[in-house]
């Protein structure tokens, strides 16, 4: 591969305002309601917000017998629709959730990291949306800007599947409690 | 073979969301074939950089929606459900011929009656008020139910109103939030803030929840709701005691300072802390940034003046900003409200004559007030941009007005709680569909809303509704109205763009504004004038408040109760949703914490509550049902349900009448958060 396109997600950052999943619904234009990209309340702490974490080892690519599932030259994990007969057994195998299933075409769907918008020049929506830059597009083959981790709170190990996102986590805080 | 290739480039449009929020985003939209595809924020608004909120990017199913109000419609049997699709000839002909029937039997207009709000902030959405003000001496709604407590409170302080530009926090070294959440209701002003933050400023929020922005700052100072004020108190007690500011400078520019630090220096930290339960550690930690950080930020949220003892609070964490000489400051000052919409013509509101003697009605104490006249009675209601029996208090008098009422007429988008209790209910048009101009109460763009898309079905905007009812009225009877219905959208903008807005905003002809929002000149230079021209602009001991029935200084004498299984009901604005706009969309429904209770987990396992019971919340005003969510982060004594819902929460709100207030809670916003409940799980009986 020549680049691991991936996301930067600063926790510190993240305001939980959803608006990363509805601009992927208004993309994407999706008629199940159902967006590719979910904000999590962690311990009400903190937020989360994942889709496909287009993964080094895709757990998705692996069970499929359809070969529905392609690793891109820069890391993107594309799902070709047409391969796909609905078995619905990636749906399981995704350790975070990030494949959906659709009843109207009896298909799976999901993130395809706004490749066409890519094409043309723009960020993916959710990242294009992100009012506070929580949410950004990074190439992991890159040298870091700053130090990130691989898991925080609240995300599934990544030992499994080797998820394209890093975090750059909390710092300490002060509270006073009533 | 060549039109699947050539596929057209979809139109942009310049649009504004018009809802009742802090940011009013300028947005692009994309037309296909006639048909918005989707929807954009506009780079060129420089407060929100080009991003949306989630509401914002769900305006295509906004528009599309199936439950979409697409014809007029008439129940017979009000509240029945009994609807019937009819044409806009028989809407307007029921509608003219209920009103000059009216006017006949009365021999004059005052048992016609409005009320009309914020559901859609345009210029342009004045057309009823204005058509009602043609009509001569009518029965007109006054008052704000949002912020006004909080505004008024700050001119007892100072009568200077300045709200800065947002933008500029970014440049504050501190920034303290009292009673916001813009991580949900203002999303646009955290970037500003976190950048403020990484660049070494201080981030604290004051509030009684932990929220999505309280998650954020660097210091969250958890408090009891409506004890601000006592806190304030504490802070600049500490200052005092330390002389961390200039007294002699002090004196020089506040009417009534010593007075009010005299006062001050009775006050105990210890009877702070039992008031307000914020440790002394934390009022000293505060305090100290308060008087050792220069330039500071101050929001005052409209959650914190949610009471009717909230107007105390609001000045006496003026009089901390004051007196921490953090007020007018290049990058800093204290953020409440932009009153920009009133500085421009309104000419479309203004179509009465000079000093007509309408019939005033209280907005907060709409039915109560309005059920008191008898001379002639309110017989005719027209509800429009609101949606009061989901957002008002007094719902019951709610209901009993309507009954009195002989024609109720509802203009909306969907068919809100209101609108079924309406005899027509008329369908309006989205921004997407008819031509307005937008300022923000928050920041300081104007922007331009063009026509993208024809109206949805037989939707039509609130001025084409008036125009064609103003033609059916003045056809029957010759001159009953003097709306000027010949003029269009346009017609209306131009005259709200005139030479002195243009001046405000550096533009030389309205058509600059298709191209980009255009910013207010600073204004900061004139309010240092005015300033100047003050011998003592703060005035600490306010004559104007002892005749309105407050205490002279900013300082707070509420009492703290507490009972047994009594709490203080909090309700604050959903994410996806805004007031109860946006309810139906299942866009937005998907993480919809609708009727969820939040409570304390100590509280609950008091009353032998678990997560996700069912529990009946009730007081005087009646009860509703929710299910129990424990929240480690809450009070004890606070339960907070968003506002909104099926079964409204403010079926429970609604305490004194307006006939028992003084002067300044009448003139404030509608007590919301002076209302306490008790709980008890569903099915058992006390």
């Amino acid at each position: 591969m020549i680049k691991q396109l991936g996301f930067l997600f600063t926790v510190d950052r993240c305001i939980g305002c959803n608006a990363c999943t509805i601009a992927c619904l208004n993309e994407n234009n999706q008629s199940t309601n159902v967006s590719f990209r979910r904000v999590k309340s962690i311990n009400n702490n903190h937020f989360l917000s994942i889709s496909c974490n287009h993964c080094d080892s895709p757990e998705c690519f692996r069970v499929c017998s359809n070969n529905a599932f392609m690793k891109r030259q820069d890391g993107i994990v594309e799902l070709n629709n047409d391969l796909c007969d609905g078995c619905g057994i990636c749906l399981s195998a995704c350790p975070y959730g990030a494949i959906q299933y659709n009843p109207d075409n009896r298909k799976v769907e999901k993130c395809n990291m706004c490749n066409l918008r890519q094409h043309k020049g723009f960020l993916p929506s959710c990242v294009q949306a992100c009012t506070t830059s929580a949410l950004q597009l990074i190439d992991l083959y890159e040298e870091p800007m700053v130090k990130s981790v691989t898991k925080i709170d609240g995300f599934f190990n990544p030992r499994l599947t080797k998820p394209s996102i890093r975090f750059i986590p909390q710092k300490p805080k002060k509270r006073y409690w009533v | 073979m060549m039109g699947k290739f050539e596929q057209k480039e979809p139109k942009v449009y310049r649009n504004v969301c018009p809802r009742n929020c802090y940011s009013t985003c300028s947005m692009l939209s994309f037309v296909e074939n006639g048909k918005l595809v989707k929807v954009m924020g506009d780079r060129k608004h420089g407060y929100t950089e080009g991003k949306l909120c989630a509401k914002g990017y769900a305006y295509t199913q906004y528009v599309y929606s199936q439950e979409r109000l697409k014809y007029p419609l008439m129940q017979t049997k009000r509240g029945s459900g009994n609807w019937k699709r009819i044409s806009w000839d028989e809407a307007f002909e029921v509608i003219a011929n209920k009103m000059l029937e009216l006017n006949k039997r009365y021999d004059s207009n005052l048992s016609l009656g409005y009320n009309s709000f914020s559901g859609n902030t345009g210029f342009l959405h004045q057309a009823l008020q204005g058509m009602f003000e043609s009509f001569g001496p009518h029965t007109q709604p006054i008052g704000n139910p949002c912020l006004s407590t909080g505004r008024e409170a700050l001119k007892y302080n100072v009568p200077i109103e300045y709200n800065p530009p947002p933008e500029r926090m970014v440049h504050s070294n501190m920034i303290v939030l009292w009673g916001a959440n813009p991580a949900r209701t203002n999303i646009h002003q955290m970037k500003f803030i976190l950048r403020a933050r990484d660049k070494g400023a201080t981030f604290v929020v004051i509030d009684p929840i932990f929220t999505e922005t309280a998650k954020l700052a660097d210091i969250y100072v958890q408090i009891r709701p409506g004890m601000d004020g006592y806190l304030t108190m504490g802070m600049i007690k500490v200052i005092l005691q330390n002389k961390w500011f200039n007294t002699e400078n002090l004196n020089q520019l506040i009417e009534g300072g010593e007075a009010f630090l005299e006062e001050i220096n009775q006050v105990s930290l210890a009877d702070v802390t039992r008031m307000t339960g914020v440790p002394e550690e934390a009022i000293r930690e505060i305090a100290y940034l308060y008087s050792h950080t220069s330039p500071i930020s101050t929001w005052i949220g409209f959650g914190l003046q949610r009471k009717l003892t909230s107007v105390q609070d609001i000045r006496a964490i003026d009089a901390l900003v004051t007196v921490t000489e953090n007020r007018f400051i290049p990058n800093g000052g204290l953020y409440y409200f932009h009153p920009e919409s009133e500085r421009f013509p309104l000419s479309m509101s203004k179509q009465g004559k000079p000093n007509q003697l309408n019939r005033k009605v209280n907005i907060n104490y709409f039915a109560e007030e309005a059920m008191q006249f008898s001379d002639p009675p309110v017989m005719f209601l027209w509800i429009n941009s609101r949606n009061p029996l989901s957002q008002d208090q007094h719902l019951s008098e709610w209901y009993r007005l309507l009954d009195q009422v002989e024609l109720v007429v509802t203009t909306d988008l969907y068919m809100t709680q209101t609108a079924e209790m309406a005899d027509l209910v008329l369908p309006t048009t989205t921004q997407f569909e008819a031509m307005d101009l937008h300022v923000s109460y928050w920041n300081h763009w104007l922007s331009l809303n063009q026509k993208a898309i024809e109206p949805y079905y037989e939707a039509k905007s609130d001025l084409e509704i008036v125009r064609g009812l103003v033609k059916v009225l003045n056809g029957k009877v010759a001159d009953f109205s003097s709306f000027p219905a010949e003029l269009e959208a346009i017609d209306w903008i131009k005259q709200e763009i005139n030479d002195e807005v243009k001046v405000r905003y550096g533009l030389t002809s309205w058509e600059q504004l298709l191209k980009r929002p255009f910013h207010l000149q600073s204004q900061f230079h004139k309010i240092g004038q005015e300033l100047e021209k003050r011998e003592k602009p703060f005035i600490f001991k306010s004559k104007k408040a002892v005749q309105d029935g407050l205490p002279a200084l900013p300082i707070c004498q509420t009492e703290v109760q507490t009972n047994k299984n009594k709490f203080i009901l909090l309700t604050p604005q959903s994410l996806l949703r805004i007031h109860s706009q946006f309810e139906n969309l299942s866009w937005l429904n998907n993480d919809s914490k609708a009727g969820i209770l939040f409570i304390n987990e100590t509280s609950a396992k008091n009353l032998d509550l678990k997560n996700g019971e069912q529990v009946m919340i009730y007081n005087e005003n009646g009860e509703v049902y929710g299910e129990i969510e424990l929240d480690k982060t809450l009070p004890e004594n606070t339960v907070v349900i968003n506002q909104g819902g099926d079964i409204p929460i403010n079926l429970l709100i609604g305490g004194r009448k307006g006939s028992e207030l003084n002067q300044a809670e009448k003139r404030g916003s509608t007590p919301f958060y002076d209302f306490y409940v008790s709980l008890r799980k569903r099915g058992k009986r006390q």
